[in-house]
């Protein structure tokens, strides 16, 4: 399957910004990110940047969404506020290249902090099925294996051991109780495929 | 693409055909997609809506997230939809699937019949579900966590099935596109604006479309009886409003 987040729209964003004069690299993390790394052509909202969007960036981000008659927060930096906080915490949030054009770079986080970056928004949204379903592309594609995510878990049981507010404690362990669940099941299914 | 057409074809459709059709539907109702495109073929406002909602509830294609975009699009636009078309759209689409159950129809249904009763109440029918409905079942124990907390939206409630707290229809205003933007891109809806929610406004549209459209063609397409449907077609014809550039 190729990748068809739109390639395009980021193509045409790269070209808008040299025609500028200017550079741009961000991490992403979100829906896109994953579709990215996994190699799908599920559809997918906006690019979720880790990175602070300079105001001049934002400029041309704004103008390109005119013109092309799109979103515009197409592409933000409004990132849940866990994640930002894990993200500025010593993870390496250039950990792999997604895209390299003339004037944008993408990158994504390490595996883990990308499947952080879902198992966190689980807690505060977990009426949705767009975080799930991000894990299981992850997962579907081959993009993670049963380490991975055991680790990554790890990690988010290490953060919501600190939580102070019990009621956000008491889902967060709900989360974590489904997502081990979740592992076991699915990385069951993938090894009798 | 007319609603007949991909009614007839619906169940033929192939993964990567279905999500293109996914792109196409989000150009037409101003989705914000980055994959969205504008289609080669004009697609039906209320058509584009009930696939949407069709392509949403199939679980492999994984488009749930874009379950909370098309309530803020009913939210916003809902005024622009022909009652009785999608009404009888959604009749025929039940007729021909009356053992599977889209459950994202199902909730656009119970939308409606709350928000314009006077519109939906007795035309469009619900089907009752037997047990409680979850998005994905691995999330029961939050999804109850949070209805404990959140309640449900106020148009649907424990007796409905459908497990969803609020939270699960939360989204950005920016996801839908704005009114100047659909406006801009989409003729239907332009229309509409004009000459406000009328089978005389969709005749025009198609007419434009398929000069050589035939009563019975709009008639089916419209879910509209023969004769008014010649009628409208005549008049239309006789001063050629299609063509004078009363669309364009």
């Amino acid at each position: 399957m190729t990748v068809k987040i739109s390639l395009h729209l980021i193509e045409k964003f790269d070209a808008f910004l040299f025609e500028r004069n200017l550079v741009y690299a961000a991490s992403i993390v979100g829906g896109t990110a994953i579709l990215l790394i996994a190699n799908s052509s599920r559809p997918t909202g906006d690019i979720d940047s880790i990175s602070k969007i300079p105001p001049d960036i934002k400029k041309c981000i704004a103008n390109f969404a005119v013109r092309e008659g799109i979103s515009p927060t197409w592409f933000n930096d409004n990132v849940s506020r866990n994640f930002f906080e894990y993200a500025t915490h010593g993870e390496n949030v250039f950990d792999q290249a997604l895209y390299f054009g003339q004037a944008l770079k993408l990158y994504a986080p390490s595996k883990t902090a990308l499947l952080l970056s879902k198992f966190h928004p689980l807690v505060d949204r977990p009426g949705t099925t767009k975080d799930l379903d991000d894990i299981d592309s992850l997962i579907d594609a081959g993009v993670i294996n049963k380490n991975d995510f055991q680790k990554a878990l790890e990690d988010f049981r290490t953060r919501i051991r600190f939580e102070e507010e019990s009621e956000f404690r008491r889902r967060a362990w709900a989360v974590e109780r489904m997502l081990s669940s979740m592992m076991e099941l699915k990385f069951y299914q993938l090894r009798n495929q | 693409m007319k609603f007949q057409t991909i009614l007839a074809a619906y169940d033929t459709l192939r993964q990567d055909e279905k999500l293109s059709l996914f792109d196409d539907l989000a150009w037409t109702l101003g989705f914000s997609s980055l994959t969205a495109s504008q289609p080669k073929e004009a697609y039906d406002l209320e058509a584009s809506l009930l696939f949407m909602g069709v392509l949403i509830s199939e679980r492999p294609l994984r488009l749930g997230r874009f379950l909370p975009v098309l309530f803020l699009w009913l939210s916003n636009y809902s005024k622009f939809i022909n009652a009785q078309k999608i009404t009888k759209m959604m009749t025929a689409y039940d007729e021909i699937h009356q053992t599977e159950s889209c459950y994202a129809l199902e909730l656009m249904k119970r939308y409606l019949r709350f928000h314009e009763p006077k519109r939906y109440k007795t035309a469009l029918k619900i089907r009752p579900i037997k047990e409680a409905f979850y998005l994905d079942q691995r999330m029961k124990e939050l999804v109850d966590m949070a209805l404990e907390l959140e309640g449900f939206p106020e148009w649907l409630d424990v007796h409905s099935g459908y497990m969803m707290p609020k939270s699960t229809f939360h989204t950005k205003s920016m996801d839908v596109l704005s009114e100047k933007v659909l406006f801009d891109r989409n003729e239907q809806f332009r229309l509409r604006l004009l000459m406000g929610v009328c089978y005389r406004a969709d005749a025009l549209w198609m007419l434009k479309r398929e000069p050589a459209l035939t009563p019975t063609q709009l008639a089916a397409e419209c879910f509209m009886s023969y004769e008014p449907a010649h009628r409208l077609l005549h008049e239309l014809r006789t001063y050629q409003l299609y063509e004078i550039g009363a669309v364009s």
